[in-house]
């Protein structure tokens, strides 16, 4: 029976063979078929295929990866990336491993263009391959087959000065932001450095992608392309969403949920502050309605995120909504937060009368150690229940809270809060610098997501203040309102700054501890309203 | 306009289910507060209990440091001549 069926199936197998083999032009080549009506590919007799452009209008080689001939290509490697006219930017990556048998490398440099009818590459299909060679056999030695002419001009044109200006001439208006843009991007990456150097600006983060973004504008060196350091760093760390939620174990670490058990009630000012998410989600739209700045809404959801103060939150939720927006958006909440005390007094006193500022919050209880072990455990069943979307985020948080707190794995505690976020934080860095591109950095985007930002920051602040005034009115004893300012979550920062503007009213008032309540609820709130955007636009 | 409604409707939704989030949070801390009072107040009576037991050693230890204080000035003196 079973004989019968194999039968069975080598006839249709071999019946299907012969008539895919039917068509077969007519010099023994045949057309395998066309992919989306950029490329096709056809067989030659020997074996190999032959990869010919087909469309219609010409393409511009953003970038390549390194192809040579007698390169061997794995499954999934990125060819290059083009910009066909009148199309999106692609990627071509290899489908078929296979060894590059033909290409003519300074024909499709990048920054030229490719026009219909030319051969890209052709290649030998293979299965597999070995790198044995015969015991005892010298291979040939090869040697530089160039004149001493051939060999200067040739390396020249391997410096970075003459790839600057060859892609400034050639396709201006596609290829400005390899050449030119380099060179303005260079000097935004040097502004950073500074920033974080002389003004100590954010710096552990700041110096990081300031570099980062140096390094990604060397020409030439690919340093953030596939094979480079941070493309590497970013495939394996941000686009799979992993490094911030490290980051996330260290910061659930290094937080201390003391003061949101002492007294839950203020924790809901750390929802209020999430406002400015939406506002300046709103925000982002109504630039795009008005047509000044085109954001769709996946777009606007990763800006509005900024307004959660958090770092970590904004790179996790932008990787998975608008990676293309990812460099200006952790310029911009890292900015933002280390603008915290130049943005929040003048919004907090603006909102509150001397009066209220002068309010003193009696000393929060004690809280036992058994209610800090069980607090991060609670939550993180809370969000398995309530929210899932959430749940990567505030799991790691809350992991790394429940080490801390424990009390018998100080060891991991301690790695988690300096090793672990050090570490990845580095590397964090790095890789959102390599995003810092002209062409995704110098555009309008990029001031809109600034300004944006500095919104969605202030309606934060405003939006805590405004609620904790609101609370005032039913509440018996009255709470402070300068600590709604700290429900976005720049952690400790936005206490830090309550707790000074009330020290300046009343040298006697300490408002740090009750500050740091809406504080740490703040990075729940803006953890819950990222899960809620990632269940709401992930799938769009 | 239909981008802004559904930025309306992604702001009520993310607002609300913050809240949400946050005030079934805080029913759930003070319940687990008073859930945990009694064995807090256990384990408070315990360790003021192992400290009790502690203290008379602390005194030793105190009176061992005496004799070694009194080692270290009888060996300086020794040294000394």
């Amino acid at each position: 029976m079973r004989l019968v069926k194999s039968l069975i199936l080598f006839a249709l197998i071999s019946v299907g063979f012969a008539a895919f083999a039917a068509t077969d032009c007519g010099n023994g080549a045949k057309v395998v078929k066309e992919e989306a009506g950029l490329f096709a590919f056809t067989y030659l007799p020997n074996g190999t295929v032959e990869v010919k452009y087909v469309y219609d209008e010409p393409s511009i080689i953003l970038s390549k990866n390194d192809i040579r001939n007698g390169r061997i290509m794995k499954s999934g490697e990125e060819i290059m990336n083009i910009k066909p006219t009148g199309r999106s930017k692609g990627k071509l990556k290899m489908d078929a491993p296979g060894k590059i048998v033909s290409f003519d490398a300074d024909k499709f440099m990048d920054g030229k263009s490719i026009n219909k009818g030319d051969v890209l590459l052709i290649y030998a299909p293979s299965f597999i391959h070995h790198d044995s060679v015969k015991e005892g056999a010298s291979g040939v030695q090869k040697t530089i087959q160039k004149s001493w002419g051939e060999s200067l001009v040739d390396l020249g044109k391997s410096t970075g000065i003459y790839d600057i200006i060859r892609q400034s001439n050639e396709n201006f208006s596609q290829t400005w932001y390899l050449g030119l843009g380099r060179v303005l991007m260079t000097l935004v990456a040097l502004v950073l450095i500074y920033l974080a150097i002389a003004k100590e600006f954010e710096p552990l983060l700041l110096l990081p992608i300031g570099f980062g973004a140096l390094l990604a504008n060397i020409p030439l060196a690919g340093i953030s392309g596939p094979q480079g350091l941070q493309g590497l760093v970013f495939d394996f760390g941000i686009n799979s969403g992993i490094f911030p939620l490290l980051i996330f174990i260290g910061v659930g670490a290094l937080t201390d949920f003391g003061p949101l058990i002492a007294n839950p009630k203020t924790s809901i000012l750390g929802g209020a502050a999430q406002l400015g998410i939406f506002t300046a989600l709103l925000g982002a739209l109504g630039l795009n309605a008005l047509g000044w700045v085109p954001f769709d809404l996946k777009d606007a959801g990763s800006i509005g995120i900024i307004g959660g103060a958090d770092g970590p939150t904004s790179i996790f939720l932008t990787s998975k909504l608008s990676p293309k927006l990812l460099g200006a958006i952790a310029v911009a909440a890292y900015s933002y937060m280390a603008l915290v005390p130049i943005i929040q007094p003048p919004i907090m006193k603006a909102l509150t009368t001397k009066k209220e500022r002068l309010i003193r919050m009696t000393q929060s209880r004690s809280v036992s150690k058994l209610e800090k072990i069980c607090f991060p455990l609670l939550i993180v069943i809370l969000c398995g229940l309530l929210l899932p979307d959430a749940a990567p985020l505030i799991g790691a948080l809350m992991f790394g809270n429940l080490m801390r707190e424990c009390g018998v794995v100080e060891r991991l505690s301690k790695t988690a809060q300096n090793e672990l976020i050090n570490f990845v934080t580095i590397f964090l860095g790095l890789a959102v610098g390599s995003k810092l591109s002209a062409d995704q950095f110098l555009t309008a985007q990029t001031v809109g997501i600034l300004a944006l930002g500095a919104v969605a920051f202030s309606i934060g602040t405003a939006g805590g203040v405004i609620f904790a005034k609101v609370m005032n009115l039913f509440l018996k004893t009255k709470i402070n309102p300068l600590i709604g300012g700290a429900g976005v979550s720049a952690v400790p920062m936005a206490a830090r700054v309550v707790n000074k503007v009330g020290l300046e009213e009343d040298p006697q008032n300490f408002l740090l501890m009750h500050a740091m309540g809406p504080n740490v609820a703040g990075v729940i709130g803006s953890a819950v309203a990222a899960g809620v955007l990632l269940n709401q636009l992930g799938s769009l | 306009m239909d981008l802004l409604m559904d930025g309306l409707r992604l702001m009520v939704l993310g607002m609300g289910m913050v809240f949400v989030f946050l005030v079934i949070m805080i029913l759930c801390m003070s319940v687990m507060s008073k859930v945990l009072a009694p064995f807090v107040k256990k384990i408070e009576a315990k360790e003021a209990a192992a400290k009790a037991a502690a203290a008379p050693k602390a005194k030793a230890s105190s009176a061992d440091a005496d004799l070694v204080a009194a080692a270290v000035v009888a060996v300086k003196q020794f040294i000394g001549k």
